[in-house]
């Protein structure tokens, strides 16, 4: 994913002489298309991701379009301030971009699992937070950050997650559909997306529809497309690789509070008093429940 | 009637402005204040009928808590009126404690201190590469020396020779608990941002013929982000505030304040 995010920005900055790329530090064999046609506009600023925010502020502030890269928590959590004052509180054209979104290294231990970004982010005034599932869900979502002059995040998995859509995403709004809605429905926001694919055709199987929408949009631009969906239906699950606190789960019960009626929300996440464990991300996804097979007991629970 | 002087414009202010308000921070507007007055009188290029121009110089005060000096500089350059200035840090003001860019003139809101700095010297690298000839001036405390987001874009600036950045220290020799020395000892402070590639001046901050030679002295360098080191009293010119801790907390009172404008033989 962060290759076809690079394709999409060299794509862009060919047409654009404002585009800036800064790094932490970080993109070895990722950046350097970037690099070799825009040296001008691309600069390393080293292992200080404070500093990287405040420039990236600056150089907004005189009419530039910026993309910072890093990981995840180096991206977010280490330079939130700058994040919150410098970007968000001036409602600069900053796109904050980071890798390891979730738990792709998981086997490097907590100082690298991506687990409460989208919470720490979503909360920022102007904020929108992209976490696009595969690189057709990054183009949908690129092609909103090109025309979105606010604040972005947007949160990358690391490489070579599969293809879960055949061709381009043609969705009107910011919710993409692959099952329609029915009984009990699963509202899947970033590349956890492949074990709710999984975790239907599981069911279809069985005779059994379970709905499945696909979020890779948190926004207040997206609340009204949630509400429309859980007003429509009964039970929801939302599933996330990203600890229940404050992230996507969080964000969809907000929502549903909100309802006259709210509907059922069930959040699947990274649990709170696992958040330490280490492994691959297959083997995470496993022990916190968030792959096809914990969906399927969750599920099944609910069909008793 | 001789007009007063920008400087004691803005020196009337700064006292005016803290004890009506009531509020903190008087000492670092003190010690600032004769670095602004020659900033803003003689050295920077700003316009209040062109605002945004693309030709002007960017100021950003990274020390935003000494917000008066800086929103009294602006409205007596024409940016809003001066009437808003009995309003500091009142409810529903136009002008919070901390600077905020919503207030025109002012760039970019800080308050929390190591902000600054990397804010400006993206602008300047922003405007390099768009060679634009201005220049961006970055006033900062001592105090935020200590922030690790300070040291980073110093040594980025000097790597990368951003030479259209201009940064002021205010040293003052104060931070929120004491004597900066004796919290983290800063010097020799000129010869630390020389060793990350700046072109330093160590000056007397409250000599206006000094600063005004360093500034110019400054703009012409064409090869190196330039720093003034500006050595300056806390509370300056305000009797039982200078040089001491409390400046940074206590409003002047009512004496005080008429004592001060006794002094300056302003009591109409």
């Amino acid at each position: 994913m962060r290759n076809s995010f690079v394709e999409n920005l060299v794509k862009y900055a060919s047409k654009k002489k404002n585009v800036y790329l800064l790094t932490g530090d970080l993109g070895f064999s990722v950046l350097e298309p970037f690099i070799k046609k825009n040296p001008k506009n691309f600069f390393n600023m080293g292992v200080a991701e404070q500093n990287m925010m405040g420039v990236s502020s600056g150089l907004a502030l005189e009419g530039n379009k910026v993309f910072t890269y890093s990981i995840s928590n180096f991206a977010t959590s280490r330079c939130h301030e700058q994040i919150r004052n410098d970007i968000c509180y001036h409602d600069l054209d900053v796109t904050v971009v980071a890798v390891g979104g979730g738990l792709p290294y998981g086997t490097h231990g907590y100082t690298h699992h991506g687990i409460e970004d989208i919470t720490i982010t979503r909360c920022l005034p102007n904020m929108t937070v992209y976490v696009p599932a595969d690189r057709l869900e990054l183009e949908f979502c690129f092609n909103k950050i090109i025309k979105n002059t606010s604040p972005k995040y947007l949160r990358l998995a690391k490489g070579g997650e599969p293809d879960l859509y055949k061709k381009k995403i043609s969705a009107s709004g910011n919710v993409i559909c692959h099952k329609k809605l029915s009984e009990i429905n699963i509202l899947s926001c970033g590349s956890i997306l492949v074990e709710a694919i999984d975790c239907c055709d599981f069911y279809k199987e069985k005779g059994i529809n379970v709905g499945l929408f696909s979020c890779p949009i948190i926004s207040e631009e997206t609340k009204p497309e949630i509400k429309k969906l859980l007003s429509k239906g009964k039970t929801f699950i939302t599933l996330e690789e990203h600890k229940k606190i404050g992230g996507f789960g969080s964000y969809v019960s907000e929502i549903s509070v909100s309802l006259e009626e709210p509907a059922r929300v069930i959040s699947c996440g990274v649990l709170s008093d696992g958040y330490d464990l280490v492994g691959n991300q297959k083997y995470l996804r496993s022990l916190h429940g968030i792959d096809k097979e914990g969906l399927v007991k969750v599920i099944n629970k609910l069909l008793k | 009637m001789v007009s007063k002087s920008f400087g004691r414009i803005l020196l009337e202010d700064v006292v005016r402005m803290t004890n009506v308000s009531q509020t903190s921070h008087v000492g670092g507007c003190l010690s600032c204040l004769d670095i602004v007055n020659v900033l803003f009188n003689n050295v920077i290029n700003i316009d209040s009928k062109k605002p945004k121009s693309k030709n002007r110089d960017r100021f950003i005060l990274s020390k935003g808590h000494t917000s008066a000096v800086i929103y009294s500089a602006l409205a007596n350059k024409g940016f809003f009126p001066v009437k808003w200035l009995r309003t500091f840090f009142e409810n529903g003001t136009k002008l919070p404690g901390h600077i905020d860019h919503k207030v025109p003139g002012v760039e970019f809101s800080t308050g929390s201190l190591g902000h600054g700095l990397s804010v400006g010297l993206g602008m300047a690298m922003s405007m390099r590469n768009k060679k634009i000839k201005s220049k961006v001036y970055v006033l900062l405390s001592d105090g935020e020396m200590n922030s690790g987001s300070t040291v980073e874009a110093i040594m980025f600036a000097g790597h990368h020779k951003i030479n259209n950045l201009i940064c002021i220290v205010d040293k003052n020799q104060f931070q929120a608990l004491g004597k900066t020395d004796d919290i983290i000892n800063l010097n020799p402070l000129s010869k630390k941002w020389e060793s990350f590639g700046w072109n330093a001046y160590d000056i007397d901050g409250h000599n206006t013929s000094e600063i005004k030679t360093a500034l110019l002295s400054a703009k012409k360098n064409s090869q190196k982000p330039s720093v003034l080191v500006c050595n300056t009293v806390k509370g300056k010119g305000l009797k039982d505030f200078e040089g001491r801790l409390m400046s940074h907390y206590r409003p002047p009172s009512d004496d005080q304040l008429n004592d001060f404008m006794e002094g300056l033989e302003l009591i109409r």
